[in-house]
């Protein structure tokens, strides 16, 4: 509860003594809505760590061999993020449901067992260190980055290509008779969450001394995680795995005591989120839980994940 | 390279067990279990802390260790399954929920030590130990340049003899007719009779013991029990072999399993052994890119 | 000419689905597609719009070529359907449904959502209001639904709402897939008074459906497909006296004197004779019933398919349920098996409380389903299928004997018995769905639609075995398209209109009911 004392009551010292988590809290949430593009055109996608560590070691490679300004670092990292979203999306978009989310999974094991930890140039099972991490100042830039990403979000959802992976993810079959090219829309979603993730992934190197390719960071234990933002903030309105993110990664800070069972209660609350309330926190943009009485109600059901 | 070889065939036992009991809940109720590797895990954990904080006998720790298996299995179905069952959800729910329940089953383990809630459980937290020698006969031959553990060597006909069991109920018991059953049309189940939640309960815990006997094969033949084992092991690979196999296939888990087991131990040879880790995932991707539905499971197709 | 399809082919496995159909759709028209269950419409329908590839044939929209193209370029050319069983996208409003179908009409607007000009905030509006116009041309009061997520609409709305959607993309052509399906006869003129309303201002429509009434009355032309292939075409009033339309709609059974297809006559009369009948006559039903029916009212989803429905079955008899396509009847036998729990009312088979009961308890305790579309075992033998029916039943030897009295019973399933079921023909699985229902040891059996899809021989032999089943002492509960078969068999029977009982009586009795002859006998 100090935690949250601290936060109401001083928050100029609350800023500087929880900047890390902050900034982490920032980049999670740019990775959660790399994962609400995929989910919110009806796509099990768990390939955002794979996408990350490209963008991660794209951007402190540059940095290290080639003393590249930052931009461009992480602007190489998020092309080539891209590129291979393009290069993973074009054969596994026929996949559906449970068959994605293992395919999914295969290309992020097989990039980070496979590829990352046996080149040399990546540091192998060492990891790389990283020469100008900047885990105070960064956070400037994570969260300058966020509201232009959801900002982004929040347009994309209301045009027309929003209403297509609604529709998508609703009925591909029904979507089909209404023109809309479901293949062409789904590998856009793919290729956008995989920059998405590649930006989020650059962005949390700049912030780290050394770039880790641990299960816990780019492996199926992230990807689960990640998943864990959707599921309980509800991938129906952009707002919710970021809210999703939130709740997941400040926990271990609130309830200090009971840090070591943090994956347990993780586990009870996806467990008890998508049994009975499949649509997250969030919803449809509702936010249930922490609506004032004279926010205008509308009577609708909100998508499950998947 | 004999040895090595010889490691596959070991190994690829351990991966087929482990995935029969997965494609078999596929095939009966369309959903992936990912509590799966963490009931691996728990057998050979659960197993390892009676005989070496109980000091039970290895025998009977093994039969207890695959009983909570089985016993997890009927935990699966009444808190991940049959509630979204009821509530009409999505597959993908499950693949969920069963996520949840995996996450909580290791960390329960994980936080087990000395003095904490569940040291009764277990007390090695994250570290990786193995049953002291001696727990069981375990005699070492050598034959030319290949050395065989008994217990490596014993997990074979073990194996073999399980997935022959679990192939004769499927084919010619009227239970095994009954899942068959349940697994192509649960209404047609229904209307004759059935009883398909019990159908399905009893498929969780074949499932769920098979698995923690695979995690007790492993952990005492390979010498490695951390709450990790599951995740690290066999989780993925578990994906790769019923996708290889094709998902719902019981004779496609067991040739998987080998398969898997082959490839890898090819890509070892050929490539060094730190090429072993991505060589599954690679396979799996392959597969589900060229033939999804697997060496021979069903086509998928959605009707309109 | 709008619509062109030349010799279009498609089958699947040895089954002919569409079998060299040819057609052409006058532009400005309504053409009717009409044929018995099964008959193919729908899989023309999906070859016309992209889902399910031609085999051979071709198609064209005006000077367009269909054939070959992927089903959203075929969208895009300009032709729209609604689907069979509604394809709405329920957890987005009515709204949003229909916004999505303006899709096509939309401009990319990636980049101007982003800078969010003024002019995108105009178009919106426009958007939103052209989608409450046409919510409201098709009847639906837009102030109040547009809100509200689409699968919590009343049935008839959803209905509404698709065509509004589909009219959404300005299409060329409209292709509606049985949009009338499970409405009450008021409800159906609602959509007939819809149709001719969206065809006023020269919109084709192709209309598919198997309800005679409706095709006749709305259409000018109408083709008739019977097992794949067209079997008639021409005005209503020359399909509906053509023998061969007649033939394969009341199947085979009788020489009955008959001069016109069933539902054939577009008169406001034939509603109202059955709306006003009174719904039970009391004296004709039996005092002591193995099977009583209270109110039951029963949901799916939206829709309200059993409304207030009792009915008896006493021991010994065969009862028969008639109606409609989507009048309630097979949602009436999956609630007596357990599958479906009623809103409310009452069902009781032998004192077992039916509505609370689980599906194996209600089969063990003698009430035993032979389900719609056989739903047999495909991957599984014969034998493994008709041994699957015995489930439970300790005694082996005494399963054995059961088992072999049944394949004599029905000689083809001992031949065939070490075979897959699925390769079994479709008369052949119905036996083999019969069979398995008699192990099991009904008291009572029910029989969903046994004639569904055979041929008529076929036809034949199915009910020589029911009849052989109810000499032998077998109460039995049969629901049944086929009218005429039903009634000849059956000792009493009931109607079943949306969800309502409108007339009971005796077999015979209601054969000889002109308004049942009107509307399910062909006059």
């Amino acid at each position: 509860m100090d935690f949250f004392v601290q936060l109401f009551t001083d928050p100029v010292a609350f800023w500087n003594s929880h900047t890390l988590l902050i900034a982490q809290i920032g980049i999670n949430s740019i990775i959660a809505s790399s994962m609400f593009i995929v989910l919110y055109s009806g796509q099990l996608s768990l390939a955002a760590p794979g996408f990350m560590a490209i963008g991660a070691y794209t951007a402190v490679l540059m940095d290290l061999y080639w003393h590249t300004p930052l931009a461009l670092n992480i602007a190489a990292g998020v092309v080539l993020a891209g590129a291979t979203g393009v290069l993973v999306g074009l054969p596994v978009l026929r996949l559906r449901g449970v068959f994605l989310a293992i395919a999914t999974i295969g290309f992020i094991e097989a990039l980070r067992l496979g590829v990352i930890l046996n080149l040399p140039i990546t540091g192998e099972g060492l990891g790389l260190k990283n020469v100008n991490p900047d885990p105070l100042g960064g956070i400037y830039l994570v969260l300058v980055s966020l509201a232009v990403v959801l900002f982004l979000m929040w347009r994309l959802t209301k045009g027309r290509l929003g209403a297509a992976w609604a529709a998508i993810r609703q009925d591909e079959l029904a979507a089909l008779s209404q023109g809309i090219n479901v293949a062409r829309y789904k590998m856009i979603a793919f290729v956008l969450s995989a920059v998405l993730a590649g930006f989020g992934g650059a962005l949390e190197s700049h912030l780290q001394t050394f770039v880790d390719p641990g299960d816990q960071q780019y492996g199926v234990t992230r990807a689960v995680q990640v998943l864990s933002f959707a599921v309980l903030g509800g991938s129906g309105h952009f707002v919710g795995p970021v809210i999703g993110a939130l709740v997941v990664t400040s926990l271990p800070w609130i309830f200090v005591q009971a840090l070591n069972y943090i994956n347990v209660v993780t586990g009870l609350f996806l467990i008890a989120v998508i049994v009975f309330r499949p649509q997250g926190i969030v919803g449809r943009g509702g936010l249930a839980i922490i609506r004032p009485w004279w926010w205008p109600r509308r009577n609708v059901h909100a998508p499950s994940p998947g | 390279m004999d040895q090595q070889i010889l490691n596959a065939i070991f190994i690829g036992s351990i991966y087929a067990l482990f995935a029969v009991g997965y494609t078999l809940v596929f095939g009966v109720l369309d959903i992936l279990n990912l509590a799966h590797s963490a009931v691996f895990m728990l057998g050979a954990a659960v197993t390892y802390s009676l005989v070496v904080n109980h000091g039970q006998a290895f025998w009977i720790a093994c039969i207890v260790g695959i009983a909570v298996s089985a016993v997890m299995g009927l935990v699966i179905e009444y808190v991940c399954l049959r509630p979204l069952r009821r509530r009409k959800a999505p597959p993908i729910a499950a693949l969920i929920s069963t996520i949840g329940l995996a996450l909580i089953i290791v960390a329960t383990i994980e936080q087990g030590q000395t003095g904490s809630l569940f040291s009764w459980l277990w007390v090695d937290g994250a570290n990786s130990v193995a049953f002291p020698s001696g727990t069981f006969p375990n005699p070492t031959w050598h034959v030319g340049d290949l050395t065989l553990e008994a217990a490596k060597v014993a997990i074979i006909p073990i194996s073999i003899v399980l997935m022959a069991v679990l192939g004769y109920v499927i084919r010619y018991t009227q239970v095994g007719r009954g899942l068959r059953a349940v697994a192509e049309n649960p209404r047609a189940a229904k209307l004759m009779g059935l009883d398909v939640d019990r159908m399905i309960a009893l498929t969780l815990v074949i499932s769920s013991a098979l698995g923690g006997l695979a995690g007790i094969l492993f952990g005492a033949a390979l010498g490695d029990i951390s709450p990790y084992i599951g995740r690290d092991n066999v989780e993925i690979r578990g994906l790769a072999v019923i996708v290889l196999g094709g998902m719902g296939s019981v004779p496609g888990a067991v040739i998987g399993g080998y398969l898997l087991g082959l490839i890898e131990v090819l890509a070892l040879v050929a490539l060094g052994s730190s090429a072993r880790g991505g060589v599954a995932f690679a396979a799996l991707f392959l597969m589900l890119v060229l033939r999804p539905q697997g060496l021979f499971g069903a086509q998928l197709r959605e009707r309109i | 000419m709008l619509l062109r399809l030349d010799n279009v082919q498609r089958h699947f496995g040895g089954v002919h689905a569409v079998d060299g159909v040819s057609l052409e759709v006058e532009q400005g028209s309504i053409h009717g597609l009409i044929g018995p269950n099964g008959a193919g419409k729908t899989t023309l329908v999906n070859v016309i719009t992209g889902y399910v590839p031609f085999q051979s044939g071709h198609a064209w929209l005006q000077s367009d070529e269909l054939t070959g193209l992927p089903a959203h370029s075929i969208a895009a050319l300009g032709i729209s359907r609604t689907f069979q069983n509604i394809r709405l996208f329920k957890d987005l409003t009515a709204l949003e449904n229909v916004v999505v179908g303006m899709h096509t009409r939309r401009r990319d607007d990636t980049l101007a959502q982003i800078a969010t000009l003024p002019m995108f905030r105009r178009d919106q509006r426009s958007r939103t209001d052209d989608a409450r116009a046409l919510m409201e041309t098709v009847g639906l009061a837009a102030g109040e639904i547009a809100d509200r997520a689409a699968g919590t609409l009343p049935y008839g709305d959803q209905r509404r709402l698709e065509i509004a959607r589909a009219l959404a993309l300005r299409p060329r052509l409209l292709i509606l897939d049985e949009p009338a399906a499970g409405m009450n006869p008021s409800e159906k003129q609602g959509i007939r008074e819809l149709i001719e309303h969206i065809n006023k201002d020269g919109l084709t429509i192709l209309l598919i459906d198997h309800d005679m009434r409706l095709v006749m009355s709305v259409c000018k032309r109408v083709a008739v497909l019977d097992f794949g292939r067209k079997i008639a075409e021409g005005t209503p009033a020359e399909v509906s006296t053509d023998a061969g339309v007649i033939k394969a709609y009341l199947g085979t059974g009788g020489e009955r004197e008959v001069t016109s297809a069933p539902g054939a006559s577009a008169g406001a009369d034939t509603e109202t004779a059955i709306e006003q009948a009174p719904s039970r006559h009391p004296d004709s039903e039996p005092q002591t019933a193995i099977l009583e029916i209270e109110d039951l009212t029963v949901s799916y989803g939206a829709v309200n398919a059993v409304r207030g429905a009792s009915l008896r079955v006493a021991t010994g008899e065969v009862v028969a349920l008639i109606g409609a396509n989507g009048a309630g009847k097979s949602t009436i036998l999956n609630t007596l098996s357990g599958l479906i729990r009623p809103d409310s009312g009452t069902a009781v088979f032998d004192r077992l409380d039916l509505t609370r009961a689980k599906p194996s308890t209600i089969v063990h305790h003698g009430l035993v389903q032979v389900p719609e579309g056989r739903e047999i075992l495909a991957r599984q033998t014969v034998l493994e299928n008709l041994e699957l029916a015995t489930w439970g039943q300790r005694d082996g030897a005494a399963k054995r004997t059961q088992i072999e009295a049944v394949m004599k019973r029905f000689p083809i399933l001992g031949e065939r018995r070490a075979l897959r079921a699925g390769t079994l023909s479709g008369g052949e699985q119905q036996m083999l769905a019969i069979a398995r229902g008699l192990l099991a040891r009904p008291r009572l059996l029910l029989l969903d639609e046994p004639s569904l899809g055979l041929a008529p021989q076929m036809v034949d032999e199915v009910f020589k075995a029911i009849q052989e089943i109810h000499d032998e002492g077998t109460t039995i509960l049969l629901v049944e398209q086929n009218a005429l078969r039903a009634l000849e068999i059956a000792d009493r029977a009931y109607v079943l209109e949306t969800g309502q009982i409108r007339l009971t009586g005796t077999g015979d009795d209601l054969l000889h009911n002109p308004a049942v002859r009107r509307a399910y006998l062909g006059g």
